[in-house]
């Protein structure tokens, strides 16, 4: 496992965490995903942008597991992930945040970080009854472990609540906790910054930064919002029609015309538009 | 381990002072009472915790009691030369009937994992139809067996193959000894209880939990789906099986093919989503209502009085919701003691005065025609649903009580109708309980679809009283 290397050789770049080759996918005639390859190094923030339906989300459930890939191969940490079913892929170290906000609904903030912390633990039914000192220095640990990711949010005053009743954007948070909870070593958010308004979103990228930072964490980022991918990503890629058309950094990417025609319509040659 | 010897001290205690103090009659009915508290929490498990649909339980109580019956009837034949009870708590053959309990369990466990696991890989709905078919299918093999053999030359004669098959067809196991008593009961479902709740306050309950609310979130977070649905499943299974064995040694119960049906199990099912889907205390507590409500349909009493008392429980915790989230502990506490005792009061009362109310009452009887009690009923019920779903303003709390107090009115004056109805033409309100519980079912349903309690327990309402985190 090369997942973080401490010295690596110099002019020979590590190998990527995530390392995707040619996935695809198609849903009956419509090809949702083509010949994406992306290569995220650790410790990367890299964004995946594109207009609506081009493909993102899907992409985001083909690295996930949710849809099994039909060509290519996905390597995460040197350990391919393409066959594997969902939980396997969160226990390789992937992780990843819902568009439209799949939290546990009538459980406790603190419950649906702790269903996270699940993955990592050593459960046996037979000291879950017993109350063996080893079940409760875990459950002791996990608790601890749970309200210092909360509080990396400031969610903790909110611990004994019900996820739903947690206003939309705290909501969103709490999905990056829970997904950070399972300790990945790839963090996939999926429009993050959705609903939020421009305040929310400043604060929002801050905080991803940081946890990028202090948690040592590779991010990937699907995103509308142009304004905040462009502040915090190092690397994008560009979908279209579930094929990838740019990749690059921030500043190559605003002036591609490959985007820019994906984004705003072709630009007709006519010098009075120009 | 505290819990577990507080445990084994009720159970003393329920055996040695209370089941002279009540009687055998109702020791016996307080038995029946404990063993649907385990199966209804165990079925809670499956229906409750992961979600899961499962309508076959009485075919894992099937499996359980007649492996359970088995070992003791066949065992003390063999080792005793006889299945008569041996008197005392602690005899042989004793011994033999928590062996074969919890060999009922584990049987129960096996036969759960052989259900479950190809029917919970799928999703939906396939679990409903596998353990409705089970169920039905167990119940008519068990209807092919053999007759009981009755001397140990018979059983060394058959040899075990044959013997394994001998329990009785369909008319039933007659003979399994009945060691089951108080001391017994309260053991195994507090024990079963105890199981639960630890389980849902772990790590694995909470993935459960995780299960129901949202499978792709769940398995997206490392939860391994199958794995967690067969693992409730199983337990569920064993938690029934051990059931099944108190049941088979139950005094005047015995294991017949044609009562351990599709009735059974929806009667079990009937509790866990009356008391609350994910509540134990709920489960029970339904298992316990329903349980003694079955028995009191027999001869029902009058239901002015208990409805006042049901009335005043609920009006308290409202009335404590409203306070204590409001801040004001003295006053919310005030408020549930209040109900508390009213309720109590009330209930006493109805000993006393339950008699000559219903006397009273029934003089009605002859001037309502069974068309006048429809045309009311009808009217009662649509004043009831158009009340409980009238939305109020937020600014007048009052109202939600008159409304309350209205709705349980009402609700008390349709039952008393029928009651007195009933008690005129002379008919049997047991026969027809099955309507009552599905009406319940449909009225909690709309009220709330996670059942009475929801996920909480009972003892959740202490969390009111906790002082507030401080907001930042």
């Amino acid at each position: 496992m090369m997942r973080h290397p401490d010295n690596p050789v110099a002019g020979e770049p590590p190998p990527p965490l995530l390392d995707v080759r040619g996935i695809g996918i198609t849903f009956g005639g419509l090809k949702a995903v083509q010949e994406l390859s992306l290569a995220v190094p650790a410790g990367a923030l890299h964004g995946l942008i594109g207009p609506n339906g081009a493909g993102k989300t899907t992409a985001f459930n083909l690295l996930t597991g949710v849809y099994q890939t039909q060509t290519g191969s996905i390597t995460l940490g040197g350990r391919r992930i393409d066959a594997l079913a969902p939980h396997q892929i969160a226990e390789a170290g992937l992780s990843r945040t819902f568009q439209n906000i799949r939290l546990f609904a009538d459980l406790s903030v603190l419950d649906n970080v702790l269903i996270a912390c699940h993955l990592r633990g050593r459960h046996s039914l037979l000291a879950t009854l017993l109350r063996t000192p080893f079940y409760i220095g875990q459950e002791r640990a996990m608790r601890q472990r749970a309200r210092d990711l909360l509080a990396v949010f400031d969610l903790n005053r909110f611990e004994d609540e019900l996820a739903r009743n947690l206003p939309y954007g705290d909501q969103r948070r709490l999905e990056i906790v829970r997904a950070m909870a399972t300790q990945p070593s790839l963090l996939l958010l999926d429009e993050p910054a959705a609903g939020m308004n421009p305040q929310e979103k400043k604060e929002l990228a801050t905080s991803i930064q940081r946890i990028r930072r202090e948690f040592n964490m590779t991010v990937l980022l699907i995103e509308h919002d142009m304004g905040l991918v462009m502040d915090i990503c190092e690397h994008i890629t560009v979908l279209d029609y579930g094929i990838p058309i740019a990749a690059g950094a921030p500043k190559d990417i605003q002036n591609n015309p490959k985007v820019i025609e994906a984004y705003l319509g072709i630009v007709e040659e006519t010098p009075a538009k120009a | 381990m505290l819990p577990v010897v507080v445990i084994v001290l009720l159970s003393l205690l329920s055996y040695q002072y209370l089941t002279p103090w009540i009687g055998p009659f109702y020791a016996n009915v307080a038995s029946k009472v404990g063993i649907f508290v385990m199966l209804a929490a165990s079925l809670n498990i499956v229906n409750g915790f992961t979600g899961q649909f499962s309508i076959g339980h009485a075919g894992f109580l099937a499996v359980g009691g007649y492996t359970a019956g088995w070992i003791t009837y066949y065992g003390s034949l063999y080792f005793f030369d006889s299945a008569m009870v041996q008197e005392g708590l602690f005899t042989p053959g004793s011994t033999l009937f928590v062996a074969g309990c919890l060999a009922g369990g584990l049987v129960a466990a096996v036969v759960g994992y052989l259900v479950g696991l190809p029917s919970l890989r799928l999703r939906g709905d396939y679990l409903a139809i596998v353990t409705l078919g089970f169920g039905e299918i167990l119940r008519v093999v068990l209807t092919q067996t053999g007759d009981v053999l009755v001397t140990k030359a018979d059983v060394q004669q058959a040899g075990l193959i044959k013997t394994l098959g001998a329990v009785g067809g369909s008319l039933g196991f007659g003979g399994v000894p009945w060691y089951n008593n108080l001391f017994w009961t309260v053991l195994f479902t507090g024990l079963a209880l105890l199981v639960c709740y630890r389980l849902k306050q772990s790590s694995m309950g909470r993935a459960m939990l995780s299960v129901r609310e949202d499978e792709i979130a769940a398995r997206s977070m490392g939860i391994n789906l199958t794995k967690m649905k067969v693992s409730a499943f199983v337990f569920s299974s064993a938690l029934a099986g051990v059931a099944g064995g108190i049941f088979a040694h139950q005094s005047g119960n015995q294991l017949v093919p044609g009562e351990l049906n599709f009735q059974l199990s929806f009667d079990i099912l009937i509790m866990v989503v009356l008391g609350g889907l994910g509540s134990i205390s709920g489960a029970a507590i339904a298992a316990m209502a329903v349980t003694v409500i079955n028995e009191a349909l027999k001869d029902p009493p009058s239901a002015v009085l208990y409805g006042a008392a049901a009335t005043a429980v609920v009006m308290g915790l409202m009335a404590t919701e409203h306070l204590a989230t409001r801040g004001k502990r003295p006053l919310a506490i005030a408020a549930l003691v209040t109900a508390a005792i009213v309720a109590l009061a009330v209930g006493a009362l109805a000993m006393w005065f339950d008699a000559p109310l219903r006397i009273a009452l029934e003089q009605l009887a002859p001037r309502l025609g069974w068309v006048g009690l429809l045309v009311m009923g009808v009217v009662v019920v649509t004043l009831a649903g158009l009340l409980a779903k009238w939305r109020l303003p937020k600014s007048i709390q009052p109202l939600t009580y008159v409304r309350a107090i209205s709705v349980s009115a009402l609700a008390v004056i349709t039952l008393e109708l029928i009651r007195v109805q009933a008690h005129h033409h002379q008919v049997n309100l047991a026969e027809y309980r099955m309507i009552i519980y599905a009406l319940a079912l449909i009225l909690v349903m709309i009220l709330r679809p996670h059942g009475l309690l929801g996920l909480h327990e009972v003892w959740d309402i202490g969390r009111l009283f906790r002082p507030a985190k401080k907001s930042t």
